[in-house]
């Protein structure tokens, strides 16, 4: 700051009659001697007359010089007193300006401290700024201004010191107002030495910045930050306004849809959707505002894109609200399902040739310890069947017990042999049971997972009802999954050719202490005739069935104490029902 | 310095300086008046508490916790929205919801997740 020196005016020139005032006493002095001088003339000498005449011209000029020497000095001393008054005058009037100017600087608290630290000045901006009177501040530590974290790390002393040490210290840091609350400060502190260069204490310039850096990294957010998000997600994301336009549109966006931001931003987004949604979407946005009635906002689903040459792909398109400032705006992140259905192919492809390949080995092994073990009975019936058919040749009735025998020993080995298969199938079933308390809807969520893959794509719909009262049930979970996941498949693959597609799973209450689980499919139906050959093991009509599924089925349901049949659906299709074994919750054993 | 309406004036409290510090700066970005506090105590202290609507408040304070001071604002007479900070979703349990807890936004705050809990 540099502040104008004072001027001094050169003193006005005195008027002639004051002069002739000022003089009077030295004149009046000078007449005297001249007239005491003539008196006493006639007493003296002629000669000594000159001698008195020099003396007294010597007196005159002697008093007239110091007359106006003394006026002089008189003149210089008022000059200065004057001088004096005017500059105590003009450096009241400065420091009166000064603190005019140090109080008036809004939003700047400008206070000095000792050099320990404590405040020393303390400003009307200061008092604004942080909320402390004069009264209450002066000779207090500055530490009373920094929260209390700054002050366990000793900051207030080490800023002072970086002040000293560096000539003046600046800074951005948070300050306490007496009620407490922070504030973000730009502090200056510069120290404060005397002429003798001895440290007289520090003067701190204190700013509340908060505002300025918060707008500061608003914008920041609101511009460079969003831009650098949108060219990092990887899912192409578009923001729209309520009008549906596009406000901005992400780099995977733009290498999905084949457009570049700036082509657009501004039109409106059924730009990207096929002809008729685009124009559906429009209404879509307006029932929303209007109504607050959400249809897919917070929500995925899976709908038709189109890119820039006209083509379209399916996406999937989660949809979000934000509201920014009273503006909303609408994001979409967008997912290329035309990928994920490739995947999903081939999930679906691999997942039917591991089933395939279990059910290989199972059968394999089955087939294996079947042609073991059935070896010998079957061997024997055979052997004993040929037997008894050369003894019915030779038709001798002697041979007759020995028929009877045979023919007995034949029973008892096909009865072995099927001891064999339902010892096999108890194995086969119980060996892995582990029954637990489940609760069906459950347990059918799981199941959908593996057995709805790829089933939207193929235009099938699943609907569940569930009976609040078919309570939990006793059974084995991977088992009865199984027997889900083989139905739900066998009804999709039925619906494959036909208009309608859907699939119904639901529950109910059967007989006392049974649940009813159906799964029931809009397909062919089957014919009734062939209803029971079903559940037989390689029954298949399908070119790469196996036949196995529905049997394993019947296997699986009875080891869990419950029977599965089939029943046409009205209205076309079929309904495969199953029962299980209901329970109490808190009665599992 | 152009004239503003008065604005938004939202009363926070949070003891970790990190934390308080950028959601002040994230509100008053967004052209709300904040004031800030490490304490229960200092909040308690708040004298212009009637022209405050908002609160957002950590779970734990260095002197008590979020449920604890909202009880004493509402017998102070405060009345309108509070928003809970907290490190996780949960936290906004029965007795938060109990005390008057509207919503939660999690640590560390986000800028639209903020700004969903103050739209709402
Ligand atoms: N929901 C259904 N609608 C019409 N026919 C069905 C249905 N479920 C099964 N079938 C018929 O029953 C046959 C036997 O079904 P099963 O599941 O046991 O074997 P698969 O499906 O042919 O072969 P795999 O299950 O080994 O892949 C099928 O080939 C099919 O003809
Ligand atoms: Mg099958």
């Amino acid at each position: 700051m540099n502040f104008p020196l004072p001027q001094f005016e050169t003193p006005a020139p005195v008027a002639l009659r004051d002069r002739m005032r000022q003089r009077a006493p030295e004149a009046l002095a000078t007449l005297l001697l001249l007239v005491s001088g003539l008196a006493l003339a006639p007493l003296v000498s002629r000669g000594e007359r000159y001698v008195l005449v020099g003396v007294l011209l010597a007196w005159a000029a002697a008093i007239l010089l110091l007359a106006s020497y003394s006026r002089a000095l008189r003149r210089r001393l008022r000059a200065e007193e004057a001088d004096a008054r005017r500059r105590a005058d003009r450096a009241d009037e400065l420091a009166a300006e000064l603190n005019l100017l140090i109080d008036g600087a809004v939003g700047y608290a400008i206070y000095t401290v000792d050099p320990l630290g404590r405040v020393s000045f303390w400003n009307e901006g200061a008092r604004r700024l942080k909320g402390w009177g004069e009264e209450e501040v002066l000779g207090r530590d500055m530490a009373l201004f920094y929260p209390p974290s700054a002050v366990a790390a000793g900051k207030p002393r080490a800023d002072l010191d970086a002040a000293l040490r560096d000539g003046k210290f600046e800074d951005e840091d948070w300050r306490l107002r007496k009620d407490g609350s922070e504030f973000l400060a730009q502090v200056l502190i510069t120290p404060l030495l005397g002429p003798d260069g001895r440290l007289r204490g520090f003067g701190k310039v204190i700013r509340d910045i908060t505002e300025q850096r918060a707008s500061e990294r608003q914008a920041t957010a609101a511009a460079n930050h969003l831009r650098s998000i949108l060219a990092t997600v990887l899912d192409a994301m578009v923001i729209i306004d309520e009008r549906g336009n596009i406000l901005s549109f992400s780099a995977a966006a733009e290498r999905l849809f084949g457009y570049a931001e700036d082509e657009v931003v501004g039109a409106n987004v059924s730009l990207l959707m096929p002809a008729g949604d685009g124009a559906r979407h429009d209404g879509y946005i307006r029932h929303y505002l209007d109504t607050g009635e959400r249809r897919i906002i917070g929500t995925g689903r899976t709908v038709t894109a189109r890119r820039r040459d006209g083509t379209t792909f399916p996406i999937e398109l989660s949809v979000g609200e934000a509201i920014t400032e009273g503006e909303r705006v609408f994001t979409g992140f967008i997912r290329d399902l035309s990928d994920k259905q490739r995947a999903e192919q081939r999930i679906e492809e691999l997942r039917s040739g591991l089933i395939h390949a279990a059910r290989v080995s199972a059968m394999g092994t089955m087939a294996s310890t079947l042609a073991h073990e059935l070896n010998q009975p079957i061997t024997a019936v055979v052997n004993y069947v040929r037997g008894v058919a050369n003894l019915v040749e030779a038709s001798d009735a002697q041979d007759l017990p020995m028929i009877r025998e045979a023919l007995d020993d034949t029973a008892q080995e096909a009865l072995r042999a099927g001891t064999i298969v339902r010892r096999l199938r108890e194995f086969v079933a119980r060996g892995e049971v582990e029954k637990s308390v489940e609760h069906i809807p459950d347990l059918v969520d799981e199941a959908c997972k593996l057995a709805l893959i790829g089933a939207r794509e193929k235009g099938v719909a699943a609907e569940f009802r569930f009976d609040p009262h078919a309570g939990p049930v006793l059974v084995d979970r991977i088992q009865i999954q199984q027997v889900l996941i083989n139905l739900m498949r066998n009804a999709i693959e039925a619906m494959a050719e036909m208009p309608e597609r859907r699939l119904a799973i639901s529950s109910r209450v059967e007989s006392p202490g049974f649940v009813r689980v159906t799964v029931a499919d809009t397909g062919p139906g089957v014919a009734p005739a062939v209803a029971e050959d079903l559940f037989r093991a390689f029954h298949s009509t399908k070119a790469d069935g196996m036949g196995l599924g529905l049997s394993i089925c019947r296997t699986i349901v009875e080891a869990n104490g419950g029977r599965i049949w089939l029943e046409p659906r009205e209205g076309g299709g079929s309904c495969f029902h199953f029962t299980l074994v209901h329970v109490e919750e808190g009665n599992s054993p | 310095m152009p004239s503003r309406a008065p604005r938004e004036r939202v009363l926070l409290v949070d003891s970790q300086d990190e934390s308080r510090r950028a959601v002040q700066l994230l509100l008053q970005g967004c052209g709300m008046e904040v004031r800030a506090f490490a304490s229960a105590a200092a909040a308690m202290a708040e004298a212009t508490l009637d022209q405050i609507r908002t609160l957002l408040i950590a779970r734990d304070l260095v002197d008590g916790d979020a449920i604890h001071l909202l009880r004493q604002l509402a017998q102070r007479g405060w009345q309108g929205r509070a928003i809970l900070i907290g490190q996780s979703h949960a936290e906004l349990d029965d007795a938060a919801r109990a005390a008057g807890f509207a919503h939660v936004v999690k640590k560390p705050v986000g800028r639209i997740e903020l700004l969903g809990a103050l739209a709402r």
